[in-house]
């Protein structure tokens, strides 16, 4: 495709007839008074800690925010994955019961999860990463880059490059009865694969959507406990072999990994 | 004081609201969407108002603001909403629908970094450096995804839908 090509393709694209929005003004200061108020709010709350109410108007999952590089980190081998994972997964086929019960115990977060601890945080980066580079799939861990989440308040996440893929693994708060299960598979059941799992000493579902080849995902819901772990693999396309399913669940409900993820994010 | 900001900010978003709406049309592949990522531009624009309005590029500035929260709002939501390829619900002149249709399917195809990237060059006409810095990325990585957009692009039109294009 030449590139005037592309010019055309969005000048055909585009449409020339916008439709009217009823007082845009309006509504876009509405909304930014009310982002205003909270900042406010969260500025006041402490150092660095925000009180935020779940039940508000959250975003589920993938709370990257903007991301920005903390370090050029260690470039060094993920080695292999943990021998000591403690994860049982049933594709396809949900199971009434975990077939394995992990031994770690960590501390969990409160149920209310009414304090979340800001995701600004080298700290707690360095800890994410540090679990998550142990979970990585070993033929991709040559380079990594740690991307620390810097906006969100409700999850924590981190980004790694591998290769020409950018792996995104992020554990938020979940609420199933304001957020359903809002995934992919629930439009697309034919390019999905669900499981159950223990993870955190919790029944937790898995979802491995995969009809989007060049961006495979994987979401894990815990009901029970309010939070929702969420892997992705993006731009897969480009990679010679995109994480597949056994890797992103050994990622994702690697028992170690979530350890981290909750550590980070949540505070007492 | 209050009120002469609250009209200025008025009467500079009634002025760029169709262009606004039209750029995010093209990020987002849907008009509810684009009104959305649009609303939550401006509501950005709104906080700090007071100081974006004395921005030299106030246009530019804004636009980088839309761009990235479009970004954002994607990584955050990217598995949660399935992009839709839909023509939009209003009438559209100059060109066969079945075409548009054609078109806002392979953008829809076309992984939304890259599609902001290309949206950027091509529709919004800015240089390298000048999508690098709305995005916040290096201009080898507006380079190569570029790149890359552009070899989604044209596995997904194929020459057939280029040629209509071209006609």
């Amino acid at each position: 495709m030449e590139e005037q090509d592309v010019g055309r393709v969005f000048a055909a694209a585009a449409p020339e007839t916008v439709p009217v929005i009823g007082d845009l003004p309006g509504r876009a200061r509405a909304l930014g008074k009310r982002r205003r108020r909270q900042r406010a709010f969260m500025t006041g709350a402490g150092a660095g800690v925000t009180a935020v109410a779940v039940a508000g108007a959250v975003v589920a999952l993938g709370g990257f925010g903007s991301g920005k590089p903390v370090s050029a980190t260690d470039a060094s081998p993920a080695g292999p994955p943990s021998s000591s994972w403690r994860v049982t997964t049933t594709p396809a086929t949900p199971s009434t019961a975990p077939s394995t019960t992990p031994s770690t115990t960590h501390s969990m977060p409160k149920s209310s999860y009414s304090f979340l601890q800001s995701t600004d945080n080298p700290v707690a980066d360095e800890a994410v990463l540090t679990a998550v580079k142990a979970a990585l799939p070993s033929k991709d861990g040559a380079s990594l880059r740690l991307n620390r989440a810097s906006e969100d308040k409700n999850g924590y996440g981190a980004e790694f490059t591998m290769g020409s893929t950018v792996l995104g693994i992020s554990a938020g708060s979940y609420n199933p009865n304001v957020h359903g299960t809002p995934s992919q598979c629930a439009a697309d059941p034919s390019h999905c694969t669900k499981g159950t799992a223990t993870l955190q000493e919790r029944q937790v579902r898995w979802e491995y959507y995969y009809g989007d080849p060049s961006a495979p995902t994987l979401n894990i819901y815990d009901d029970q406990g309010g939070i929702g772990y969420l892997v992705t693999a993006y731009p897969g396309a480009q990679s010679a072999q995109p994480p597949g399913l056994a890797e992103m669940t050994g990622v994702g409900l690697n028992e170690q990994v979530a350890a981290a993820e909750l550590a980070a994010w949540t505070t007492r | 004081m209050r009120e002469a900001r609250e009209r200025e900010f008025d009467e500079f978003v009634l002025a760029r609201q169709q262009r606004l709406l039209r750029t995010a049309y093209l990020l987002c592949g849907d008009w509810h969407l684009a009104e959305d990522l649009t609303q939550n531009a401006l509501a950005k624009v709104y906080v700090g108002w007071n100081r974006i309005q004395h921005v030299e590029q106030i246009d530019a500035y804004v636009h980088r603001i839309l761009f990235r929260t479009y970004i954002d709002t994607y990584r955050r939501r990217r598995k949660r909403e399935i992009l839709s390829a839909a023509v939009p619900d209003v009438a559209g002149t100059g060109i066969a629908s079945d075409v548009r249709l054609t078109l806002m399917a392979a953008l829809a195809r076309v992984t939304p970094r890259y599609r902001a990237v290309l949206v950027l060059r091509y529709w919004e006409d800015r240089s390298v450096g000048e999508t690098a810095e709305a995005l916040g990325i290096a201009e080898g990585s507006v380079k190569s995804h570029t790149h890359r957009g552009l070899q989604q692009l044209r596995s997904v039109l194929g020459d057939q839908a280029l040629d209509l294009i071209r006609s």
